[in-house]
């Protein structure tokens, strides 16, 4: 891939960005001790999605890999959040591990399809992406695939907003532009507007992208907005597997293990 | 740190008698299970020095709804609590969740606890998720909420709400939010979207007024799916109309979903050809 064809985006910069975050965040950020891995995601997604994982040194990766397994505890059954983002995330994880054997599809399936949430493309995403990679897109009627990739479409301002009135938001171009992608529909939107919306969040001097124009930048809106971009196929990036949020690159990967797995057993 | 914001009368937890027999452990993400393992009024107390010290941690939070759940503790209080918190560090409080779920907690036990009712209306309102404004969209939600979940979708109610929601439509035609309401009050109508006459005749009479909001086509082009599926298509609503309407769409009233409208379009084309090819067999059977 030649990264340098591609002249509105920064990609040097977006690479510098995203190792920044990884290396040490600044004291005024102490408030998000909480939401560091998040952070490290979509740092670690975000040098995916612009073909340039190969920066992070061997050595950091292992931090990266050891750090990681530290924070990890034994989950207590007892303690079950029900939400939609702990669906997706239990989904995912049951994916990528290939096995599904701590997941009741069937109940999650109706938790889903009953849930009378506000609709909201963030929720949309993880619910539909949950069906999808349960392999339950069918439990859905007709009618209820129309009416989402209506409200789905209707979203599209020239950028996406996450609901009716509100405003557009870059990493709307990913949570909503995912959910089109996954109903076949993403292809009826309007790439060109969708495109200058985007670019019009991103920080081209110090790397990044933001909600909106002129605004503060951050690691959530900086992947989401490459991933938004990579979806309509952009250059310059990698492209990206929907339903898991990673790239085509990642999943590929993922899939040998799987196969290999599964020659084990 | 203290409820009291005196620094001085702050009491280490390592030098508090009752806290003797836990031993600390550092900081190393491994002390989270300390808190989980039994839930206790001590833990309760815990979490909210742990709040105070970051009201911006989403777990501590969560640790304190599930303390609270196991030992049956008092929702309305929590509510209060929470209250509190929120009008000290108004900063830190982006996110209005936790108010909706426990007072979703509350009202699932209690339909009718009125604190929690107020508490939820109070927490929309200051997270500016209630508001006149009818483009407000959490608003036009949370009257979906309270009716879904506290009045019940009996068939005068669903008139009621048709009623209110096309007034607010008549006020400001290009309401995103009103118009999607109207589809869920319908969900609970019988009749289905083309089978309300006041509905329909409302539709009618604005496009006949010239008003092409692109909800109102999008919501008429339904009207003709529907009629057509159950085989009540009738001189207004038929396939040829739904092709018209998708084209203005299109081509004038929605550019941006130009490509979307043709798609419907092409779906309206097939079920012209598919009903007329049944036709001719029909014919043809007579013949």
């Amino acid at each position: 891939m030649n990264f340098e064809e591609n002249k509105d985006l920064a990609h040097r910069q977006h690479v510098k960005y995203f190792m920044r975050f990884l290396n040490v965040l600044p004291s005024s950020l102490a408030a998000h001790d909480s939401t560091r891995m998040t952070i490290a995601y979509f740092s670690v997604a975000g040098l995916d999605v612009l073909g340039a994982i190969s920066t992070v040194s061997l050595d950091m990766r292992s931090r990266i890999i050891e750090w990681i397994y530290r924070l990890q505890v034994h989950p207590n059954k007892d303690r079950c959040e029900s939400d939609m983002r702990f669906v997706y995330c239990a989904a995912c994880i049951s994916y990528m591990l290939h096995d599904w054997s701590g997941f009741d599809i069937d109940k999650t399936t109706d938790f889903i399809i009953n849930s009378i949430l506000e609709s909201h493309g963030g929720t949309t995403f993880c619910a539909l992406a949950s069906l999808s990679l349960m392999n339950q897109m069918h439990k859905l009627t007709e009618a209820q695939v129309e009416g989402l990739k209506r409200w789905l479409m209707y979203r599209q301002v020239d950028g996406f907003q996450g609901r009716p009135n509100k405003p557009v938001d870059t990493c709307y171009s990913f949570w909503v532009g995912a959910s089109l992608k996954i109903l076949d529909t993403l292809k009826f939107t309007n790439y060109g507007s969708n495109r200058r919306y985007v670019y019009d969040t991103q920080d081209t001097v110090v790397g990044g992208f933001s909600k909106w124009p002129d605004t503060c930048t951050d690691p959530m809106h900086t992947y989401l907005g490459l991933a938004g971009l990579s979806l309509i196929g952009e250059n310059g990036l990698l492209e990206i597997e929907p339903r898991l949020n990673i790239t085509k690159r990642a999943y590929e990967h993922l899939k040998t293990l799987h196969r290999s797995w599964d020659n084990q057993s | 740190m203290s409820d009291s914001g005196d620094d001085a009368a702050w009491v280490p937890y390592k030098e508090r008698p009752e806290w003797g027999d836990v031993t600390p452990v550092k900081e190393d993400d491994g002390s989270n299970p300390v808190v989980v393992i039994a839930y206790s009024e001590k833990l309760l107390q815990l979490t909210k020095d742990a709040v105070e010290l970051n009201p911006a941690n989403y777990t501590v939070w969560q640790y304190r709804r599930d303390i609270l759940k196991a030992l049956g503790g008092d929702l309305m209080s929590e509510l209060d609590y929470m209250e509190a918190v929120i009008k000290q560090s108004p900063k830190n409080y982006q996110d209005p969740s936790r108010e909706l779920e426990l007072t979703g907690d509350a009202l699932l036990h209690d339909p009718k606890n009125y604190h929690a009712w107020q508490h939820r209306q109070w927490a929309m309102k200051t997270f500016g998720l209630l508001t006149d404004d009818v483009r407000n969209n959490s608003a036009w939600n949370q009257r979906y909420f309270i009716v879904n979940n506290h009045l019940g979708w009996s068939d005068i109610n669903v008139q009621k709400e048709i009623c209110y929601t096309l007034e607010k439509i008549k006020f400001i035609k290009n309401n995103e939010s009103a118009w999607n309401y109207l589809r869920g009050v319908l969900l609970h109508d019988k009749r289905g979207l083309s089978g309300n006459a006041v509905v329909t005749s409302f539709c009618e009479e604005l496009y006949k007024n010239k008003c092409r909001s692109s909800y109102l086509l999008a919501f008429l082009i339904d009207i003709c799916d529907e009629a057509l599926k159950k085989g009540e298509n009738n001189s207004l609503h038929n396939c040829n109309r739904a092709m018209e309407l998708c084209a203005a769409l299109a081509n004038k009233y929605d550019k941006i979903r130009s490509k979307y409208w043709n798609y419907i379009s092409t779906k309206f084309i097939k079920y012209q050809t598919e009903s007329e090819s049944n036709k001719n067999g029909a014919d043809k059977l007579i013949e």
